[in-house]
């Protein structure tokens, strides 16, 4: 690894230690649109073809 | 609009802010109106529900509830920089946390194929830091079916176990990873 870029990941961790910020995170693991954490089997895919094939 | 991205580590916007556990991260974009914007690149505190070991790296600007917005479509004066950043900044985290990997979502096709076409075109220099593997593991709705009420699901094409990205390597955009996951190679 390039020495600069070696030392700018060195000054970029110093920096987290000795300043790090108070900084929040959401808490939220994104996985995707929302469509995607409700259909995952098969069978859920078929009950949800019905569905749109019934409006 | 095709946007050509180079990344360098050489080449980065200034990170202003960093927690202490190197997680959550802000910098400054410059936009194409000259204007600047404050993004925000989010590493999750709890790995994958499906991958372990894996952490998912988002990024993008603040919504109003001062959260990433990560499907926002923002111009910036210069891509490169803005991708180049974000990805130093995971190299970062993963040299300071051996075993760990980050993953980066597609949310939708054109995102996932960009990102990949990304990973492409900077693949000798990424390969220098990272190892590069694509994912399917879940099934996009609009995937396949000719007609409106055509089951679109393709329970086939899923691929769960990550598959290493090899330079020149070709997936048509139907068939895309949706996931990209990487580690570096230093920590290794």
């Amino acid at each position: 690894m390039k020495e600069s870029i070696e030392a700018k990941l060195l000054a970029l961790t110093k920096k987290a230690k000795e300043n790090g910020a108070n900084l929040k995170g959401s808490g939220a693991i994104r996985n995707g649109s929302s469509l995607h954490k409700i259909i995952k089997t098969k069978e859920q895919a078929a009950t949800f073809m019905k569905l749109l094939q019934s409006l | 609009m095709a946007i050509s991205v180079k990344i360098d580590f050489e080449n980065l916007y200034e990170i202003e802010h960093i927690s202490e556990d190197l997680r959550i991260s802000t910098f400054k974009t410059e936009l194409e109106d000259g204007t600047y914007l404050p993004l925000k690149v989010e590493i999750s505190n709890e790995c994958h529900t499906l991958l372990p070991n894996v952490y998912n790296l988002a990024f993008g600007p603040l919504d109003k509830k001062g959260e990433i917005n990560d499907k926002a479509q923002l111009s910036h004066k210069d891509y490169s920089r803005v991708f180049s950043t974000i990805l130093f900044d995971g190299l970062n985290f993963l040299n300071n946390n051996k075993g760990h990997y980050l993953g980066i979502d597609g949310s939708d096709n054109a995102r996932a194929y960009m990102y990949y076409m990304f990973l492409q075109r900077n693949y000798d220099y990424l390969s220098k830091y990272f190892n590069i593997y694509g994912l399917k593991y879940y099934v996009r709705i609009t995937r396949f079916g000719k007609n409106q009420y055509d089951n679109p699901f393709d329970f086939t094409d899923i691929q769960p176990v990550p598959d290493r990205i090899l330079k020149g390597s070709r997936l048509p955009p139907p068939v895309m990873y949706n996931y990209f996951i990487f580690n570096s190679k230093i920590a290794e």
